[in-house]
């Protein structure tokens, strides 16, 4: 059940209990007043007609009392001469009788009539014919004739108008003083008669209502109708039994319950005249329709207030109570939805408004928890830019937006160049410095500094720079019209990018590769339009670096090369594809064979051969370079203790060390074992690591070379001349020989500074008791200008290239290699540096 | 006013007498000096001679008073009121003398002190039964219109033409408060004779009576001085009596007097002596002196009535003698009538109508 019937019906009975109780007491109370009313109503009509007649009796007393003292009155009745009567006395007694009437109107007929009945003068109004003048038999007449000694008065149909009148008669009781002795006593000489109109009665017989539908009723002692209300159509008579028991009944007594007309009534009487009885009718049924009236007001009150208090309260408690409770629901509904920055609408202050109160500031905390875990998840804590998971996310909206609203637009992939290279040698610290410099400065290049993406946003997607991790970087430039606003954009990065900039209080210089992918054209996907980027981009540093390039389709056929390659190169481990040629090192002096350098070759079985400068950075980017130099550090061991076992004096074999290697792996302990394996004397090993490799982590490269020149295994600095190439700390490397970078070389005929340059290492190198390798070395002039200089080693074409190790053997037999005009080897370039 | 006016003379008359009472009694003589005896006269107004009167005063050492009625029936009132006392003398009309005599109210004639009743013709002392031997004819008349001319689009020619007036006439008719001459001259008017008893005549006349009222600007006679309002034109026809006619024509000649169509009334009044008089032989001697031609006659041309004298009327001038309104001429007297003694329940009848209108 819902509350709000809970709540009405808990509250509804404390409301109509008392209504109801209050409107059955007022109801009775009521009931008996209205009663009592219509019954007072009847007494006071009833009561009302009763002084009205006995009013109008004694005034028609008194006035037959005056009348009958008029001299004239009492000389016409005296005078017995009829002549004398009518010619003499009528005229002056007729003229007496219209001055009584002008008094008394009410008296419409008086006259005289003498003792034998004969209606002797009379004075009537106009409209009233005489009926007859011998009134002998007029009942009126025989009742004074009976009581001669008294007034005599009743209630009479005149037969003169046929109306009801009051008749009240004197007998005249004379002395004739001029006739008769004085103590005669008198005699009767006439009777001195007045009628009274009692119209006023009857009318209030006829119209006085009694409740609506009681009525009035006059009737003589026998029950016969005088006169009636207006109201019963037909002549009624009352029983004589209701006319005895009414007449009978004690004044005030309570009115009689009876039957008239056939309905119950009410019925009370009064006497009015002698012989005149008015009675008063009540239907019974009008007095209980009149409590049943009352009743029924009274109920409906009730009802009414009941039912006003019941919206009321129902609206009161809907207001007060359910509304809010359903806004507090809805509130809370929402805030289960998620939907955190609600705002109630309850204004009201009571608890249910604090607790909604209390709720919307619970979603607000929990808003911005979630904004706070939020911004975690999708941030990059170093640099506070939106990460990967924000990135692809804003992505897939921004792809969305572009596929409804056929837009284009741009994303760009940005590497940092050789930030490895940075963070190897300065530390993470600085790296991350780095990284936050680099982040600065990008944000600047774009139009918005705030990167919290605003994925929930329907408004414009807008610029939006990520950190993918490490050093990459993706900016995505919504709605572009064409690639030149990327590419301007690019160009404007890398020219940011390239202004030096300081990391505790060092100087550097950096640059970065950009690749670019379009909407739709490169990708249809986030991951598609991400990985095209990252092809681009790698196809920029290939380029180069520093620089940007659109990705083209070509760009992922090569990636898909490059990964089918890696899978082939996965093979060619196992598949024994791969092989190492060895290059001899000759004494610059001598001519002798002092070394011999381990190149690694693959032979594809379908492909054929594959270069190294295709498939080294393959194994590199994929980390099979880790395979793939433990196991020329194995191969180059075994071949080593194979040529020895041949019965072969051979010098020693110089192997590789990628700086991927020697960053994560443990180069000493692959070299312990290999040897051991081979059960090879160390010293017919080399290990050649690049300047790069070791200056990215020095303090670790000082150990890792310690351990392997510990082992008896020497080492070489390849590539010199092209890293940091500083002698001030290269004595602190445990390092054997230099080998001077073939860029150097290979200029060194037509560059004088150059050779210069060489020169000056190779003295420099010298001065550290460090050995001297050219690598390189293609022709007769090179050969003479390094020699002359004092370079102690000679590799290159000129006197042979790598070769396959079953013909070192033969070449070790002349041990001494001159080179004598030699045409240089096409293939130099593809000479790798490992 | 008239009314109080004639209580207060009664009064005063009543006083006198009492006076007269107490007084001892003085033989008639003229010569002896003897207190002021008076007399009190009820009579009409302008009825009598004051030069007459004072005439009487001077030569009998006596005090005439007049005490005025305004018609019959209201004498009749003033008599009963006071069963006759007051009055010694009093103007009886002819129809009444009789009923008088019944109730006692005046004395037989005394024809000893009355010489002059031989000049009386006989004629006019017998007209009504039992007038002969106790009134003695005054004057007689008739009862017609008297109309002003000037101020009628028609003259009135038949009792119809005021009972049913037109509308010029309306509320411009007086008419007699007395139940014989009002009454009868409806029955007159209606083809009936003024004696009718018949029931249906007596309330048709009530009926053309009360119909006529609402255009009746009085009942009450008119005055006969120069104030009347016949003469003021506020009336401009009434019932008169024909020598009351001429009186107030002095003061307007366009008044004229007519015995209508269908017949007036010839009436007769008497003189008669108050039978409760004390001074009865002072009332005898002041009928006595009336009745001198040359007074009867000089009264005569002062009433402008024709005179029962038969000596005076010879002394009156031709002029006089020949005035139609004063006698008038035999046709009219044919279709007039004479007041007769009515039935007991006949006049009843007749006073019932009457009372009936005048409510």
């Amino acid at each position: 059940m819902k509350l709000r019937f809970k709540l009405l019906l808990l509250v509804l009975p404390l409301v109509v209990a008392p209504l109801v109780t209050l409107g059955w007491i007022a109801s009775g109370e009521l009931r008996t007043v209205s009663e009592g009313k219509l019954l007072e109503s009847m007494r006071s009509s009833l009561q009302h007609l009763e002084t009205h007649s006995s009013d109008q009796l004694r005034t028609a007393l008194a006035s037959i009392e005056l009348f009958a003292k008029h001299t004239l009155v009492k000389k016409y009745v005296l005078t017995e001469d009829e002549g004398e009567r009518y010619n003499l006395l009528q005229g002056p007694l007729l003229r007496a009788f219209a001055s009584f009437q002008e008094a008394f109107p009410q008296y419409y007929e008086i006259r005289i009539l003498l003792p034998d009945g004969y209606e002797d003068i009379r004075l009537t109004g106009a409209d009233i014919e005489n009926f007859t003048d011998e009134e002998a038999e007029s009942p009126l007449f025989r009742a004074m004739a009976r009581t001669p000694d008294r007034v005599t008065s009743m209630v009479l149909r005149n037969p003169d108008n046929g109306r009801v009148s009051l008749f009240v008669g004197k007998p005249l009781l004379l002395r004739d003083a001029a006739v008769d002795p004085v103590g005669t006593p008198p005699s009767l000489r006439g009777y001195l008669a007045i009628t009274a109109d009692m119209g006023e009665l009857e009318a209030h017989t006829r119209e006085d209502p009694i409740g609506e539908t009681g009525y009035l009723l006059a009737t003589d002692s026998s029950g016969a109708v005088v006169f009636q209300s207006d109201r019963i159509s037909t002549p009624l008579g009352l029983p004589q039994q209701v006319v005895t028991q009414a007449i009978g009944a004690a004044p005030h007594s309570p009115p009689l319950l009876t039957t008239v007309n056939g309905q119950q009534s009410l019925v009370e009487a009064r006497r009015l005249l002698p012989d005149l009885y008015v009675f008063a009718v009540l239907p019974h049924a009008e007095l209980l329709a009149a409590g049943r009236h009352v009743a029924v007001i009274v109920a409906a009150i009730t009802l009414v207030t009941i039912l006003i208090s019941g919206v009321c309260l129902f609206l009161a408690l809907h207001f007060l109570v359910i509304r809010p409770l359903q806004r507090l629901e809805t509130l809370s509904k929402e805030i289960g939805r998620g939907q955190l920055d609600v705002r109630h609408n309850l204004r009201s202050g009571d608890e249910i408004g604090e607790l909604a109160k209390a709720f919307q500031d619970m979603a607000h905390n929990l808003r911005r928890s979630n904004e706070q875990i939020r911004f975690i998840a999708y941030h990059d804590s170093l640099t506070g830019l939106p990460n990967r998971t924000m990135f692809q996310d804003y992505l897939n909206h921004v792809i969305a937006d572009a596929r409804r609203n056929d837009r284009q637009f741009a994303l760009l992939f940005l590497d940092i160049d050789d930030f490895k290279r940075v963070n190897d040698s300065l530390g993470h610290q600085a790296g991350d410095q780095l990284l936050q410099e680099v982040t600065e400065r990008l944000s600047h290049c774009l139009r918005r500094s705030d990167y919290v993406a605003r994925m929930d946003s329907l408004g414009e997607p807008d610029e939006l720079l990520a950190r993918l991790g490490g050093d990459e970087f993706v900016i995505l430039l919504p709605d572009i019209k064409d690639p030149h606003g990327a590419s301007s954009l690019a160009s404007r990065l890398i020219t940011t990018l390239a202004e030096p900039l300081s990391i505790d209080k060092h100087e550097f210089y950096i640059s970065a590769s950009i690749g670019i992918t379009l909407y739709p054209s490169d990708g249809k996907d986030a991951g598609e339009l991400i990985k095209n980027a990252d092809i681009a981009m790698y196809h920029a540093k290939e380029q180069g670096k520093n620089d940007y390039q659109f990705y083209l389709e070509s760009m992922n056929v090569m990636a898909h090369e490059r990964l089918a390659m890696e899978g082939k190169l996965r093979k060619a481990i196992d598949n024994d594809e791969l092989s190492l040629h060895y290059q001899p090192q000759v004494d610059a002096m001598s001519g002798a064979i002092v070394g011999l350098e381990a190149l690694l070759r693959w032979q594809h079985p379908e492909d054929g051969p594959i270069s190294p400068g295709v498939f080294i950075p393959v194994a590199e980017e994929s980390g099979l370079i880790l395979a793939v130099g433990e196991w020329v550090i194995n191969e180059a061991c075994r071949q080593g203790s194979a040529w020895r076992n041949a019965g072969l004096s051979t010098p020693p074999v110089s192997v590789n060390i990628s700086g991927i290697q020697f960053g994560k792996q443990d180069v000493p302990r692959l070299l312990r074992t290999a040897l051991s394996r081979h059960n090879l004397d160390p010293r017919q090993i080399e290990v050649e690591i690049t300047e790069s490799a070791i200056m990215s982590q020095p303090e670790r490269a000082v150990k890792e070379l310690s351990a392997i020149r510990d082992l008896g295994v020497d080492i070489a600095l390849d590539d010199f001349g092209t890293g940091y190439s500083s002698f001030s700390y290269l004595h602190r490397f445990p390092i054997d020989t230099l080998k001077i970078d073939r860029s150097f070389v290979h200029d060194i005929g037509s560059k004088e500074e150059n050779t210069e340059i060489v020169a000056a290492i190779i003295a420099m190198a010298h001065i550290l008791k460090l050995r001297v390798i050219a690598e390189g070395i293609e022709d007769v002039e090179q050969y003479a200008i390094l020699s002359e200089r004092g370079c102690d080693v000679i590799q290159g074409y000129l006197f042979s290239r790598p070769l396959p190790a079953e013909q070192i053997p033969q070449l070790l037999k002349n041990r001494i290699i001159t080179a004598p005009g030699r045409e240089p080897d096409t293939a130099t370039a593809a000479e790798g540096s490992v | 006013m008239q009314y109080l006016h004639a209580i207060s003379t009664l009064l005063a008359a009543g006083l006198l007498s009492m006076a007269a009472t107490t007084a001892p009694a003085a033989p008639n003589d003229a010569s002896l000096p003897s207190p002021r005896q008076s007399l009190v006269l009820l009579n009409w107004s302008e009825y009598i001679d004051p030069e007459l009167v004072e005439k009487f005063e001077q030569q009998f050492n006596a005090e005439v008073r007049e005490v005025y009625f305004e018609s019959d029936d209201l004498r009749d009132d003033m008599m009963l009121e006071t069963s006759s006392i007051g009055y010694d003398l009093v103007i009886v009309n002819g129809i009444n003398v009789d009923n008088y005599r019944k109730r006692g109210w005046i004395a037989p004639l005394d024809e000893a002190r009355l010489p002059n009743l031989k000049y009386v013709d006989r004629h006019w002392r017998d007209a009504f039964e039992g007038a002969g031997g106790y009134a003695v004819p005054y004057f007689w008349g008739t009862l017609g219109i008297a109309y002003r001319k000037d101020l009628v689009e028609q003259a009135p020619s038949s009792w119809m033409d005021i009972l049913q007036p037109a509308e010029s006439l309306r509320g411009k008719i007086g008419m007699i408060e007395n139940s014989r001459d009002l009454m009868g001259m409806a029955l007159k008017a209606l083809g009936h004779s003024a004696n009718s008893t018949d029931p249906a005549a007596i309330k048709a006349a009530e009926q053309l009576l009360l119909a006529q009222k609402p255009y009746v600007k009085t009942y009450h006679y008119i005055a006969l001085t120069e104030e009347s309002a016949l003469v003021s034109g506020n009336i401009v026809a009434a019932m008169v009596y024909s020598g009351d006619a001429l009186m107030v024509q002095e003061f307007d000649e366009n008044i004229q007097y007519l015995v209508p169509a269908e017949g007036g009334n010839i009436w007769v009044d008497y003189l008669a002596v108050v039978e409760s008089s004390k001074n009865k032989d002072l009332a005898w001697a002041f009928i006595n002196f009336l009745n001198e031609p040359e007074h009867a006659a000089q009264l005569a041309e002062y009433v402008y009535y024709a005179t029962p004298n038969t000596a005076a009327e010879k002394l009156l001038p031709q002029e006089f003698l020949e005035d139609p309104v004063i006698y008038p001429s035999k046709e009219a007297l044919a279709r007039s009538e004479f007041h007769t003694p009515l039935p007991p329940r006949a006049a009843k009848k007749r006073n019932l109508a009457f009372a009936r209108v005048r409510q």
